[in-house]
């Protein structure tokens, strides 16, 4: 359970985002600062299972911390129904589009390389 | 009378929150792990009809389970520590994976704002399109800062990741994608957390690339879409 007692080291780096987000006036979410500053830490202290494993936990519950903002489309009804065929084929048709040219294009990139090294 | 329970204890609507979300991955893990189950979309809506139900207003709400919202932006600093664990593979494979990367963080928001603008849709809606392929924690900060809605954005990406990890296999298939990089990359760059949960199922590799595209793209387009959009704006 030691594993728990990271989750503050987490914390506190989304506050110090958070802080510097608002003192230097950033247009970047405070959260994201908070994980670029987490990750230059975890460069510099050694490799540490606990934080992995807190982590992992944490990740875990992703869509559970979605529930707050999601229930929130029960604002946008009228927003949703005014622009329904504009996101369904924003949302459905150009993620189907993007999805597959991106697979395409990751393995064709990949493949080339490998066969060099190999 | 359970309305005016609600109205006066919030800590009721945390507890059912809670709740509902113990029901939605009992149900997830009950089915199978249906796609067409997953938590987040289960949990949402039970929590909607709930509300709707007991006549609750969305910003009281809001106010009781804040908490629950806090830790999305704890969960998307902790994205890091999947990062730094997988940074050796990154940069292995440093130039194909830059140069899709590049490609993707401009083409997913382009294509879904353009197509969006095409079919008539407001500027508010185009603006919480344009955060759609990255994880909700990163998407909704990037909503704030670039003036969508957040809540619709949250819907947005949630609904993407579901389309990704449904169309996932069979697409690999059809184009016989069958290396694990490419997969697991174009599942987190498109799809973010939620395609990450299935490219795990996948194989490890896939989601362990899966996980790492989807930090590197939340992270690359929380930077640059708030500047990008204040230019054309």
């Amino acid at each position: 359970m030691t594993f728990i007692l990271y989750i503050p080291l987490f914390i506190i780096f989304q506050l110090v985002g958070e802080k510097l987000k608002a003192t230097l006036d950033l247009a970047i979410p405070g959260a994201t600062i908070g994980m670029v500053l987490l990750l230059a830490f975890l460069f510099i202290i050694p490799q540490n299972k606990n934080i992995t494993r807190a982590a992992q936990k944490l990740l875990l519950h992703l869509p559970l911390f979605f529930i707050p903002a999601g229930v929130g489309v029960m604002q946008y009804t009228d927003v949703l129904q005014q622009n329904s065929l504009a996101l369904f084929v924003s949302v459905v048709a150009s993620t189907i589009l993007c999805f597959i040219f991106s697979a395409w294009l990751t393995q064709r990139l990949v493949r080339p390389e490998k066969n060099i090294t190999t | 009378m359970m309305n005016d329970l609600v109205q006066n204890t919030p800590v009721v609507l945390l507890v059912i929150t809670l709740l509902i979300y113990a029901i939605s991955l009992r149900l997830y893990q009950s089915s199978h792990k249906s796609i067409l189950l997953l938590p987040v979309v289960t949990g949402i809506t039970l929590v909607v009809v709930l509300l709707t139900f007991l006549d609750i207003e969305y910003t009281y709400y809001f106010k009781s389970v804040e908490v629950i919202h806090f830790l999305l932006g704890t969960a998307t600093v902790a994205l890091a520590v999947p990062l730094r664990n997988h940074f050796h593979l990154v940069i292995e494979h440093a130039y194909p994976l830059t140069i899709s990367l590049a490609i993707m963080a401009v083409l997913t928001p382009g294509l879904a704002v353009l197509s969006a603008w095409f079919f008539g849709a407001d500027t508010a809606v185009l603006l919480s399109l344009a955060p759609k392929s990255i994880s909700t924690p990163f998407a909704i900060g990037v909503a704030k800062e670039i003036g969508g809605y957040p809540s619709l954005v949250a819907t947005i990406v949630i609904i993407t990741g579901a389309i990704v990890a449904i169309i996932s296999v069979p697409v690999f298939t059809l184009f016989s994608i069958n290396n694990p990089i490419a997969q697991g990359f174009s599942m987190g760059l498109v799809g973010h957390g939620i395609a990450t949960a299935t490219a795990f199922e996948i194989s490890i590799k896939t989601g362990s690339f899966s996980a790492l595209a989807m930090g590197l793209m939340g992270l690359s387009t929380s930077v640059i879409l708030p500047y990008l959009v204040s230019w054309f704006f």
